[in-house]
């Protein structure tokens, strides 16, 4: 049988062979309608050490491989009935490869089927940067599902938008869906942040500096989301942008979940701030009247008992009513503190000109000047939180800040109001305040806490010797509210 | 010489009787007491005061209001502000209500006394010269 098959090798067949040797990954077994190897060739036959006369003269289904041998043995009858048959099976010698088999048909000059071929390739490499791929591509899509993040690219050029499953997901598409730009904007992007997106979209078709920003997006069933919107560019090498990638990361419910603990801040606060109305309130009209009472009449017992009363007596009664006196004095401070009447009745300037006067009064302070931008009243709430941060901020200037000059700044900015307390005193390594644990001290959380629960930011700049400055930026409107639930 | 006219305007009652008890005792006829703004201003055309002792928080009126309605028909008549806030916006305000003084509730014993009496002073200053006609209140 292997002379009659060395016998078919001819000129074409020995053509046919210099091409095959020059493929270098592959072996080609050619067999005959019993399916016997008449030759076998290939750069990968050579680069194993293997030669020809180990497979001619044998069937396929034997020199593959005997657990598969039946499938082999079909896959020769389907190219042998002139189809094309695929199989991937375990190496010739060596289990821990893998071979990918392709089963042509061979046919002779009157383009009739005379026998096969099978072309050999090892894919072991590739199937394992395959799975490799598919993990890393599950591993992606299963991150992008926890993270609630969506990632698109857009090519500018074409005007197309790719998008990954969980984009699709969190928006209710369909996955796969791909859009030009201009639909993905109708379909997704709300009227009121039409114009902001438009106008990133026009710096991003020349601009491919990375950008974040927050939005509302439209899922396909109507409801609002919050997303927070992050890309890049990716330039050529004349720097022009050719793609863009981002992700959208759906912060609807971490939004929401903001907005939830800002009500219940603001609920504590209005209440803190009730309580302390009530208590001052009941401080001035019971307590502060009582004793100022009691006063008038020791002063006038005193008054009364004129030259007739012993000198030791007049200097007891004296004395009582000036002890009195600073006693009514002290709770009606401690009345302002609960319920500074100033900023109910004339507002923050005029109470943060009161609270910079009375740290004057309180600390070695040169001067402690006001400015404000402020044309006419705010929100009460804000108000009130602009200037229980002022308040505990000058107290610190006071107690800790061994300061000479402070400045209290409101400043206007689209669209809320900026609050500024600085001083030149000795400053603090925030870093150390938070080591030990001793933020509290300072009030620091409270100022935060109450500024972020109007929606705002609260920052502390300071350095050792470098003085402090405080500052909570407030909006006027909640930007929350009104959309993304 | 007689003694120096007041009238006494407080809500509080224990307080107002008790700063009476005082200004009666310390030299001073109080000719007419008041517990709101609003009788406070009445009572000030009828008697004429030549101080009135005010408290700034009342009902119905508030003593800012009523001291500028007071001072609007009897120039002459000093308002003495007695509040409950140490406050200098309020201050401020009394004074362009026409006050003559803004003192704090619970005040150092005497200066109540000593500021009246500055305010009496200033009224006898404001009076006619004797034989003028008299002003009208």
């Amino acid at each position: 049988m292997a002379a009659e098959a060395a016998g078919r090798a001819s000129a074409g067949e020995a053509g046919f062979q210099l091409l095959a040797e020059h493929l270098p990954d592959l072996i080609l077994l050619a067999f005959d309608p019993e399916l016997v190897m008449w030759a076998a060739t290939g750069g990968a036959l050579r680069a194993r050490g293997w030669t020809p006369e180990q497979f001619v003269g044998l069937t396929v289904p034997e020199i593959v491989g005997s657990t598969r041998a039946e499938d082999i043995d079909a896959c020769c009858r389907t190219a042998l009935a002139g189809e094309i048959a695929q199989l991937d099976v375990d190496g010739y010698d060596d289990p821990s490869r893998l071979w990918s088999l392709h089963f042509v048909p061979l046919a002779d000059a009157g383009n009739s089927v005379s026998g096969g071929m099978v072309l050999c390739r090892d894919v072991t490499e590739q199937r394992r940067a395959e799975q490799l791929l598919e993990a890393s591509r599950r591993q992606l899509a299963e991150a992008q599902r926890i993270a609630r993040v969506g990632s698109w690219e857009w090519d500018p050029q074409n005007d197309e938008v790719t998008v990954s499953d969980e984009f699709c997901r969190i928006f209710g598409f369909p996955s796969g869906s791909r859009w030009t730009m201009e639909e993905g904007i109708a379909q997704l992007i709300p009227g009121a942040d039409l114009e902001r997106v438009e106008r990133l979209l026009d710096r991003m078709r020349t601009d491919p500096s990375p950008y974040a920003f927050e939005h509302q997006m439209v899922h396909r069933d109507g409801t609002m989301r919050t997303v927070l919107s992050r890309g890049e560019g990716v330039v050529d090498e004349r720097g022009r942008v050719v793609r863009f990638v981002g992700t959208d990361q759906d912060i609807t419910d971490r939004r929401r979940a903001d907005a939830e603990r800002r009500r219940l801040l603001n609920r504590v606060y209005e209440a803190q701030e009730g309580q302390d109305r009530r208590l001052a309130a009941d401080l001035h009209d019971g307590h502060v009247q009582s004793l100022a009472a009691i006063g008038f009449k020791l002063e006038q017992a005193r008054l009364r008992l004129g030259g007739s009363g012993s000198p030791e007596v007049d200097e007891l009664l004296w004395q009582v009513t000036n002890d009195l006196s600073a006693e009514v004095t002290s709770l009606r401070r401690t009345i302002g503190r609960l319920r500074p009447l100033v900023l109910v009745e004339d507002g923050l300037e005029a109470a943060l000109r009161e609270e910079a006067k009375s740290a004057c009064n309180r600390a070695a302070l040169v001067a402690c000047e006001v400015t404000s931008e402020l044309d006419g009243r705010l929100d009460p709430v804000v108000e009130t939180a602009l200037f229980r941060v002022a308040q505990q901020a000058l107290a610190n200037v006071v107690d800790h800040a061994a300061a000479t000059h402070a400045l209290v700044a409101i400043a206007c900015s689209d669209p809320g109001v900026i609050l500024r307390v600085s001083d030149d005193g000795r400053g603090f390594d925030p870093d150390h305040v938070q080591v030990l644990g001793d933020v509290t001290s300072f009030g620091l959380i409270a100022m935060q806490e109450r500024v972020e629960a109007l929606g705002g930011r609260f920052r502390v700049t300071t350095a050792p010797g470098q003085g402090t400055v405080v500052e909570a930026r407030v909006p006027l409107a909640d930007p929350t509210e009104g959309g993304g639930g | 010489m007689s003694r120096p006219r007041l009238l006494v305007v407080d809500d509080h009652d224990v307080l107002r009787e008790a700063l009476v008890g005082l200004l009666e005792q310390a030299g001073f006829e109080v000719v007419g007491q008041a517990c709101d703004g609003a009788d406070a201003v009445a009572l000030a055309k009828q008697l004429a005061p030549e101080v009135v002792v005010m408290d700034l928080r009342m009902p119905v009126l508030g003593g800012l209001d009523a001291t500028r309605l007071i001072k609007d028909g009897l120039p002459a008549t000093q308002v003495v502000l007695l509040s409950a806030f140490e406050s200098p916006a309020l201050e401020q305000q009394a004074e362009e209500a026409g006050c003559f003084a803004y003192l704090v509730k619970g005040g150092p014993p005497g200066t109540l006394r000593l500021v009246l009496h500055q305010a009496v002073a200033c009224w006898r200053s404001l009076l006619p010269p004797a034989g003028s006609p008299a002003v009208e209140a």
